[in-house]
């Protein structure tokens, strides 16, 4: 299986190059955190530092979060919907590779190429700008970009566990918006998470979406504790644990209850 | 008054066609309820802190939101659904019936279809705007409601050329359904009053004219908008349909058929 991948994400990856220009215009796309940036950029230059957030602050965590919310946003759910109504999983099920494989492949190669482009405006904007800072050694550093490699583990493996509904539902797409909708709070893409109010705040910190976008960028921002490091892995470990155990026992009974549609 | 007749065939058509999947009409309008719902409450995170951004109460902002959720309903039916298709016209070589038809070309790409769906956004948009006006202590008056129609009527006509010109000029480079991602990002800058961002930012909304989408129209509706915007907005609307509709025609005349 493991000789298959490179090839998988080879070909992924010239698919998402053949549309370049196609590109461009997405990573614009992720205009939204900016959006939410001017918002809390008016707040703080009114009331001065927010809860202990300042200007420099809000402009180096939603920095990153913009390029964090690209790597993590997993668009894997969407070619499951389309395949399973389409009918075309049935030709992807005769392939010796489990399914599974190729959605995963592909959402690699996809994020593959964005991040390639992405990254290096990251640093460039760490570097250029005073305002963007991410005062960390680079201990901090690699736990900062594992906790972003794994956040992108647990975000494909809890749609794809969500992705199964569609078995018994034939479509999956507007429940999981509003499971993803509802995680943007939780996450820290609507407001970091230390400025939530309460009983939302702690929700976010067990919940699994907070793993995706708060917990690395506050790690890489220099804010968390050991405790709360250590916390944060921990919750995004049981969180992956239990979404890839999910979603391996719904496939095994949703795929003997799948009929191709049309078959 | 030709025109009138083809559009009401078109529209009654595509009307029958999506009614088939009636379950889907009841799930895009609990989905509209909860983006509408999100979004008020992502906007209540920021005053916590706060009364108000740079002049805005929440009330206020919530007219703002409201009109986004009419201006980028109205986008989802009428201006993707048609303007959209543009490169598989071109692609399929469709292109080619369309203006072999007897009927004006932009007419065809602009008003063929319309998706019934999408227009519970303006609706609930519609009702979070009057809501927010009465929660700011206001009264909802003749002169606000007038100007706020006539304004967002504006925004749509801009926002319409601005989509069409872009495709029209891009469509070498960049497939249609590029061009309307980006003109979402456009129109998801809108969520919030312009007055909120600063710097490059600003300078890139004024040139692209974002304010006139929803700071403006909400502005009339508070009863708080500058009244020369009233004139100055159709005027803008007007000028950019026409330069909209000059692009159109020059790409048209570089297009060589599909066969060519």
């Amino acid at each position: 299986m493991l000789r298959t991948y490179p090839g998988l994400l080879r070909a992924a990856v010239a698919q998402t190059l053949a549309y370049r220009a196609q590109l461009v215009i997405w990573v614009i796309g992720g205009i939204f955190p900016l959006v939410l940036l001017t918002v809390w950029l008016s707040v703080a230059d009114e009331q001065g530092a927010t809860a202990g957030w300042t200007r420099a602050d809000f402009i180096s965590y939603y920095v990153a979060v913009t390029v964090v919310f690209q790597i993590v946003n997993t668009h894997v759910v969407w070619p499951w919907d389309r395949d399973l109504r389409s009918g075309d999983l049935s030709f992807r099920l005769l392939r010796p590779l489990p399914p599974v494989h190729h959605y995963i492949a592909d959402d690699v190669g996809h994020r593959l190429v964005t991040a390639t482009g992405l990254v290096p405006l990251f640093v460039i904007a760490a570097v250029w700008f005073d305002a963007v800072r991410y005062p960390v050694g680079p201990g901090t550093a690699a736990l900062a970009l594992l906790a972003v490699l794994a956040g992108y583990g647990l975000a494909v493996a809890m749609a794809l566990a969500f992705a199964m509904i569609a078995f018994w539902s034939t479509q999956v797409g507007n429940l999981y918006m509003l499971w993803w909708g509802g995680g943007a709070f939780l996450s820290g893409l609507i407001a970091p998470v230390s400025l939530l109010p309460e009983p939302l705040r702690s929700l976010a910190v067990f919940s699994p979406f907070r793993s995706t976008l708060d917990f690395p960028v506050q790690l890489a921002m220099g804010r968390l504790s050991g405790a709360e490091t250590l916390l944060g892995f921990a919750v995004t470990a049981v969180w992956l644990l239990v979404f890839v155990i999910l979603h391996r026992l719904l496939w095994r009974h949703g795929v003997v209850h799948y009929q191709a549609v049309g078959g | 008054m030709r025109y009138l007749t083809l559009l009401r065939i078109f529209w009654s058509n595509a009307f029958a066609t999506e009614l088939e999947y009636r379950l889907n009409f009841f799930a895009n309008a609990l989905l509209s309820l909860f983006w509408l719902g999100w979004a008020v409450a992502g906007m209540a995170v920021y005053f916590q802190f706060t009364d108000s951004v740079r002049g805005w109460t929440y009330p206020e902002l919530l007219v703002v939101v409201g009109f986004f959720f009419m201006i980028s309903g109205i986008r989802s039916a009428l201006i993707t659904p048609n303007l959209a298709r543009i490169t598989e016209y071109v692609r399929m070589g469709t292109l080619d019936f369309l203006l072999t038809k007897p009927v004006d070309s932009q007419f065809m790409v602009s008003l063929r279809y319309v998706g019934i769906y999408n227009w519970f956004d303006p609706l609930l948009g519609l009702g979070l705007a009057a809501a927010g006006v009465i929660a700011s202590g206001r009264d909802i008056t003749v002169t606000g409601v007038a100007s706020g129609v006539l304004l967002v009527g504006c925004a749509v006509a801009i926002l319409y050329a601005l989509s069409l010109a872009l495709m029209s000029a891009g469509i070498r480079w960049v497939s249609s359904d590029g061009v309307d991602d980006l003109m979402f990002s456009i129109v998801e800058t809108s969520r919030v009053p312009v007055d909120l961002y600063s710097g490059v930012v600003r300078t890139a909304l004024t040139i692209i004219p974002v304010a006139f989408l929803t700071t403006v129209p909400a502005q009339a509706l508070l009863g708080r908008g500058d009244p020369a915007m009233l004139a100055v907005a159709p005027i803008v609307a007007v000028g950019s349909v026409v330069a909209a509709s000059v692009i159109w025609r020059l790409a048209l005349r570089s297009y060589t058929g599909a066969s060519a």
